[in-house]
């Protein structure tokens, strides 16, 4: 670190664009044919799935794919270097729905 | 679903398009003229984040629609600087580090500047922290944020 940095306030380099409206949050990207995610949550504490039925939710307009439990055991992500590896709750629980 | 055309100043250029009636002045700014700087942050008026100035005065463009603004001289963040000189508030701001992760910034520095026009003659932290009760900030606890329009007082009304 160059001399007398330490205990100087400097500038953050971010400040320029959150300052003048120009910061890229999540909300504000848009791409052409950009889709968006829905989380679907379960409707209760603890539970055992028996069996999930996509069919109806695939078939209402704007769906463009709908992803379960099962889609993630077959293909996990990779676990970050570094972290346990953590096995979603997906699986057990809950859905994953895209819609555009 | 009823649409209108719906045209006004913004930043000073003017600008026109065809809405649905229920078009709220934030979705009309953010998705119809792409002007994302001014931002949503909850569903209820509470947080600020959406304000803008219309006719000079800081609103929540959240809570108004876009056809009540029809003709009216409407202002955002990105009008704010001129070229690449920061308005005063703005400069205050990052001075102060008056801002964390940014989101609430634009609201908090449109809600600013009319605090300061307001009391021109002037003004105190009390009166600052009443009147910035309308913008929340999750991450700098406000204390910043006072500092900064504090000083941009100083500067704006010199």
């Amino acid at each position: 670190m160059p001399d007398g940095a330490i205990g100087t306030p400097i500038r953050r380099r971010e400040d320029q664009r959150f300052l003048t409206g120009t910061g890229q949050y999540v909300d504000d990207v848009n791409c052409p044919g950009q889709t968006y995610a829905w989380m679907v949550r379960s409707s209760v504490a603890h539970a055992a799935i028996k069996r999930v039925d996509t069919s109806k939710a695939e078939a209402a307009p704007g769906v463009v794919r709908i992803l379960t439990g099962a889609d993630w055991a077959a293909k996990p992500a990779p676990s970050v270097r570094a972290l346990p590896s953590r096995t979603p709750c997906l699986t057990r629980l809950a859905q994953k729905v895209s819609t555009p | 679903m009823a649409t209108t055309t719906v045209s006004m100043t913004v930043n000073g250029k003017q600008v026109s398009a065809d809405v649905e009636n229920r078009t709220l002045l934030v979705q009309y700014l953010r998705e119809d003229l792409g002007m994302t700087g001014t931002h949503v942050g909850c569903d209820t008026t509470q947080c600020g984040a959406c304000t803008v100035h219309i006719g000079g005065l800081p609103i929540k463009s959240c809570t108004i629609l876009a056809r009540q603004v029809e003709g009216a001289d409407v202002k955002t963040i990105e009008g704010l600087a001129d070229g690449d000189t920061l308005h005063p508030m703005q400069e205050a701001f990052r001075e102060n580090h008056a801002l964390q992760c940014g989101f609430c910034t634009p609201g908090m520095v449109m809600s600013a500047i009319g605090i300061v026009e307001r009391n021109k003659d002037s003004l105190d932290e009390k009166t600052v922290r009443e009147e910035l009760e309308g913008n929340f900030c999750r991450c700098t606890g406000y204390h910043n944020i006072v500092k900064a329009i504090l000083a941009a007082h100083k500067e704006m009304t010199a």
